[in-house]
């Protein structure tokens, strides 16, 4: 067992773990934060994505140890109801989650993406969601709520 | 099958190299090194490698996490994360070629862990880092409990998967000439997607017209040999003749030619030789007009 | 009631989970933990077709941590199957593909689970396998089952195609081919059970037709279903590949053998090597056509691999064999469709259930024929076009097909036919532009398929739906609070809906074939109905006006030539309750109306609605390299009323998405059996850099025999999307290629042998 300590959320958390758990294990077994999902497990789909020390990673290839020392913020750690983050409001004004589970992840790498770069291009958006799959939406109503989000009014492409 | 959870293994954090080093002496034959894993536990997952006894994480040793210039070298270690390549100003200033292949490098997520030594260590064929490496001329820092050496990044990989390094030896810098003044360089990657992929052929090239002339030139190829190669051929077959759409088209050729590569479940021999041909023709075009900067 | 006039239907008003999916909060089956939970795993066999003489568990059953290792001989009955059952829980005695499942074992965590498979000893009989379907179908083929290699033959007959060819000026053959393709829902399939005494069997999983894996898993347990309890819970996408029985067996019996709460996830790996996928197809067709473009006659012949077990295979064949001679007016059809077996992966549902591939098929070769002719391919196909009133292949005269109102603004939109230029700014670009276009159906195939629904209007007059459906991430639920809502005059933020569960939901036969909308729809609006004809009573009785004169919306009841006189929901609903002792309780059910086809003509009315499309693609070749990327998607939809407008679009683009995947990039590539490419990295998805720009467009259609004029629109999304692409590509660079996907190796070998 290694002894780790590190800010998960803002909250220092300090943890004993198995040196060949990952993140993702600690965060959904252990810490019962299941908003991270396990899509692959290999860090080939993205749904695991949590943001540390500012940039987004996959959690299913992050050992446990490894998060010692580090900041690491997970979607649950990123908006509530009362105040949510700009991805969210644009993510629900769109209706852009279908079965919902690659948005914790796309919002992650979202997030990073803006907090790095205010006014991205769409190229930006796609580049920083190439390694977030999805299966549902396409893409696009994704890629045009962070836009959204950055304060970039995305051309509205459906029309009936 | 694969696996979900990985088998238990010791955890070791040195806390500087001597303390590597230390370790290294003790259980070098049943340990392996890692750096940000985003290769190796991947493959202990999916049971491509056993899971070692000892796992040496070094992924914090500030003494191999650098960027800089010395004795007009630009030095680089091994934990050096892909992302922090691609933004490096020094990078980009002096060796710019590496700089655009690790922007190719997997996905935004896998750039922010893996690193370069971890990427040149694991000695894919497909290694994004190799072939620009190659081009530009690197020398390998490697010590050990009992020295140090360097290797020319040419003789650091002795096969698929299988570097110069033995069990009680940690790649400790990277050494890189950096592109002399009036060259061009450009990479490239080629695969079944726009969105990224494996390579099923990679190749960087750094070339110097002069009066329209090639006066040097130089090829590096990816996922088209059990490691990557340069293009000795290729490379003789255009030194000093003039630069010329027929002439380019005649390198691809013998490119195409002087490579081994295999067919496998991402493509076939045949398609690799294309893609090398390819290679060979927008790597040079892109590298030329380069030189015009 | 005019569209217009609509308060809820119509609008795109927020998704009912939409909240928690972008906060995290939304509980998906591997979310979930239950107190003494025990985790579950398969051991799958090692070869495609084996005698197994003899499995010993005994070492992991030794295990510390380990609570449990069944096979064959511990399940009461271990046939299961949709069409036949004829495929096993546990393989028994034999496997037959290299999925099969032979042990399922329960230990304290994933990690012991796994490590007693490593324990487990099985002594295999290596038989020999065969994995082509059409060497399947020779004589002296190895037999995946007793009865032969030949499932079923579907036939199609229409007029006398010998007699069409002689009337024809051209005879145009083409061959096509479609791999095996993976749903990759992003969750893969997991599943939670808990048995106690008292209560039966409980089992969260998400699940797209879980009433009818409610009475395959009563069978296979021997228990009445009354003791089984199937809830659906939040689903991360299925896309038909979450129909059939999956894991459900192997839970349960764990939970009932060891007294805890049992969960088994399977691994992505598995998800590729061991649930159902999409059928692969040998085509061949063969068109005779007039020189001015009437299609005369077209024959086709259809080889589908279905793997090891018939699952859906059946159903899913007969629809391709319907569909597979394109959209048009033919007065001469032959179609036969082979559905074979081999020591393949399983094939069953995947969106479009065969449709994809035979329109792949077919609207490729339609733009090889206008290339033959000299014609225009939109031309060709307007030409040609079915439209309401004409008749389907199975002789069923059709209603409500705008066909062509698709085409004509897919080109008006995706300006067709304006010079756009082949050229790019690079030399070895080349940009391209294709057509395809598509007829899909709503409701199962040939059987009946009803689905239920349930309303309550509680005393306060806020209702309560419930139905069985499942909400697989499309947005049912909302799609159904919206109709309740429309149809009872109740604003949709006083609905609540349950939905999914086996033991207090009505029946659905399933969220497949794209009939959710429809069918569940017109449930919910039959029992709105009835509600309603218990609310006016003491509205009727209160306003002193006769029932027939009251109408319902906006939470009230009102007369409808002078809506002052009214009476809110809410009161006539406490009055029903409090005052007149009847609860405001109300079913309804539909069943879309089909007909089995005809064996040797395949003449019926297999379906009560049909939609159709037409997608323009505009595509980039890289000449060098054979890479293709697409660039532009104009798709316009026939779908009947829009119930949610923006879910609708999620549906066209995720669709799309889709449809680019199998053009371009997926299959599951197989050697003797084995997937070469279970993982991500090697069967590859499109990501969002190859997302294209998408503009979505739906023609104005009001389906008569739909709620609120709606049809349904799941699967039609990613039907015409390939050929289109394919079409694109032989536009940019004059190569047809007859296999999907068209990888660049595939487009650069071709045009490498071009002339």
């Amino acid at each position: 067992m290694v002894k780790i300590e590190f800010i998960l959320n803002g909250v220092t958390t300090r943890l004993e773990v198995n040196s060949h758990e990952t993140l993702l294990d600690v965060l959904r077994y252990r810490l019962k934060l299941t908003g991270t999902k396990k899509g692959c497990n290999r860090g080939e789909c993205g749904a695991c994505t949590v943001i540390m020390n500012g940039r987004p990673v996959n959690a299913c290839l992050m050992l446990a140890p490894k998060a010692d020392g580090k900041e690491i913020l997970t979607i649950e750690g990123l908006g509530s109801p009362e105040r949510l983050h700009p991805i969210q409001k644009a993510f629900l004004k769109h209706n852009v989650a279908q079965c919902g589970f690659c948005i914790p992840g796309m919002i992650m790498s979202g997030k990073a993406l803006l907090d790095q770069n205010k006014k991205p291009t769409k190229d930006d958006v796609r580049q920083a969601l190439s390694g977030n799959l999805c299966r549902c939406t396409g893409y696009l109503p994704i890629i045009e709520g962070i836009l959204e989000a950055s304060g970039k009014r995305a051309k509205r492409r459906s029309k009936k | 099958m694969a696996l979900v959870k990985i088998k238990p293994f010791e955890y070791h954090r040195p806390a500087d190299l001597d303390e590597l080093l230390l370790l290294l002496e003790k259980y070098g034959g049943e340990g392996r090194i890692i750096a940000g894993g985003t290769d190796l536990v991947p493959q202990f997952k999916a049971r491509e490698v056993p899971t070692p006894r000892h796992l040496f994480d070094i992924e914090n040793l500030d003494e191999l996490n650098f960027i800089g210039e010395k004795a007009g070298a630009v030095r680089i270690g091994p934990v050096v994360k892909h992302s922090v390549l691609q933004t490096s100003a020094v990078v980009r200033k002096k060796t710019p070629v590496l700089a655009e292949a690790v922007g190719h490098l997997a996905t935004p997520q896998i750039r922010n862990v893996g690193t370069i030594g971890g990427n040149l260590c694991n000695a894919s064929p497909c290694a994004d880092t190799a072939p620009p490496l190659m081009v530009l001329g690197a020398g390998l820092k490697i010590i050990s409990p009992g020295g140090e050496r360097i290797v020319p990044v040419e003789k650091f990989f002795s096969s698929a998967k299988i570097t110069a390094l033995n069990t009680m030896e940690v790649l400790a810098e990277i050494i890189v000439d950096p592109q002399p003044e009036g060259y061009g360089g450009a990479f490239m990657k080629v695969g079944r997607r726009a969105g990224h992929d494996m390579a099923l052929a990679s190749g960087a090239a750094l070339v110097k017209l002069q009066k329209g002339r090639i006066e040097d030139v130089r090829i590096a190829l990816g996922s088209v040999a059990p490691t990557t190669i340069r293009a000795p051929k290729t490379e003789d077959y255009l030194m000093g003749k003039k630069y010329s759409e027929k002439n380019v088209l005649q390198a691809a050729e013998i490119a195409a030619a002087e490579i081994k590569p295999i067919s496998d479940v991402r493509a076939s021999a045949e398609y690799r030789r294309h893609a090398v041909r390819a290679i060979i023709e927008m790597t040079l075009e892109r590298a030329a007009k380069a030189t015009e900067r | 009631m005019t569209a217009t006039a609509y308060k809820f239907v119509g609008k795109s008003l927020p998704k009912t989970d939409a909240m928690d999916k972008v906060l995290g909060a939304a509980k998906y089956t591997e979310d979930m933990e239950l107190p003494g939970m025990l985790h579950a795993k398969l051991l799958r066999s090692e070869f495609p077709h084996a005698r197994v003489l003899d499995i010993d568990t005994r070492k992991a059953e030794k295990l510390f941590g380990v609570h449990g290792a069944i096979t064959a001989k511990d399940i009461p009955v271990n046939t299961f199957g949709y069409n036949f059952k004829d495929q096993v829980v546990f393989a028994d005695g034999k496997v037959r593909y290299m999925g099969d499942p032979l042990v399922a074992v329960a230990a304290e965590s994933e990690e012991i689970a796994e490590t007693a498979l490593d324990l487990i000893d099985v002594d295999y009989q290596v038989l020999p396998a065969v994995h082509d379907p059409r060497l399947a179908l020779k004589p002296k083929a190895p037999k995946v089952h007793e009865g032969g290699n030949l499932c079923f033959h579907r036939k199609i007959r229409l007029g006398d195609v010998n007699k069409g060819f002689r009337l024809s000026d051209k005879i145009i053959a083409d061959r096509f081919t479609t791999p095996k393709m993976e749903h990759c829902h992003l969750e893969p399939h997991s599943g939670i059970a808990v048995f106690n005494e008292q209560e039966g069997l409980t089992i969260w999983t998400s699940c797209a037709m879980l009433f009818n894996v409610h009475q395959e898993l009563a069978r296979i347990l021997q228990i009445p279903s009354s003791k089984i309890r199937i809830i659906h819970a939040m689903c991360g996408g299925g896309f038909g590949g979450k129909n059939e029985v999956s894991l459900e067996p192997y839970i349960a019996l764990l939970a009932m053998k060891t007294g805890r709460p049992v969960k088994m996830t399977w691994t992505r790996e598995e998800e590729f090597k061991g649930s159902t996928t999409r059928h692969s197809y040998f085509m061949e067709y063969k068109t005779g056509v007039k020189a001015d473009g009437t299609l005369m006659a077209r024959e086709i012949k259809l080889i589908s691999d279905n793997g090891a077990y018939t699952q859906l295979g059946e159903s899913q064949l007969t629809k391709a064999s319907i569909f597979a001679a394109g959209p048009y007016n033919i007065p001469h059809v032959k179609v036969d469709g082979y559905l074979v077996f081999t020591n393949n992966i399983v094939g069953g549902a995947m969106r479009g259930f065969g449709v994809p591939q035979v329109t792949a098929a077919v609207e490729t070769h339609m733009d090889h024929v206008a290339e033959i002719l000299g014609m225009e391919p939109l031309d060709l196909r307007r030409k040609n076009a079915i439209a309401s009133g004409d008749r389907l292949v199975t002789g069923q005269v059709l209603h409500n097909v705008l066909l062509k109102e698709t085409m004509h603004k897919a080109a008006t939109e995706a300006k067709w036919r304006k010079d756009y230029g082949k050229e790019t700014k690079v030399p070895y670009i080349r940009r391209g532009r294709g057509v395809a276009c598509m007829l899909y159906s709503i409701g199962f195939t040939e059987k009946p398929n009803s689905s239920g629904a349930m309303l309550k209007v509680n005393p306060d007059g806020s209702v309560v739906v419930l139905v069985g459906s499942a909400d697989m991430g499309q947005g049912s639920n909302t799609v159904l609070s919206q109709i309740a809502a429309e149809a009872l005059g109740v604003s949709v933020d006083r609905v609540a809906i349950v939905s999914g569960d086996t033991k207090t939901t009505p029946h659905c036969s399933g969220t497949v074939a794209s009939r959710v909308t429809y069918a569940t729809g017109n449930a919910v609006r039959r029992a709105a109905d009835r509600i309603k004809e218990i609310l006016f009573k003491p509205a009727a009785e209160k306003l002193t006006v006769s029932i027939e004169s009251l109408e319902a919306a906006a939470d009230w009841i009102y007369v409808k030539n002078n809506p002052e006189k009214r009476i809110s929901i809410r009161e006539a609903a406490f009055t029903s309750y409090q005052h007149r002792g009847e609860p405001v309780i109300a079913s309804g059910h539909f069943n879309p109306p089909n007909t089995p086809l005809d064996l040797e003509t395949g003449q019926g009315d297999p379906f009560p609605a049909y939609v159709s499309a037409t997608q323009i693609a505009e595509v980039e070749v890289n000449i060098k390299t054979g890479l293709a990327r697409v660039v532009r998607m104009v798709a316009v939809h026939d779908i009947g009323k829009a119930i949610n407008p923006q879910l609708v679009r999620g549906q066209i683009t995720g669709g799309i998405l889709m449809g680019i995947g199998q053009a371009l990039t997926e299959e599951i590539i197989l050697n003797q059996g084995e997937t070469q490419n279970p993982n991500f990295t090697d069967y590859l998805i499109p990501t969002a850099k190859d997302a294209p720009e998408i503009k979505t467009f739906l023609v104005d259609s009001d389906e008569p025999t739909g709620p609120f004029g709606a049809k349904g629109v799941g699967e039609s999304v990613n039907i015409a999307t390939a050929p289109a692409i394919l079409n694109a590509i032989a536009d940019a660079v004059g190569v047809r290629i007859g296999e999907l996907p068209a990888t660049p190796e595939r487009i650069l070998l071709a045009l490498k042998k071009a002339p």
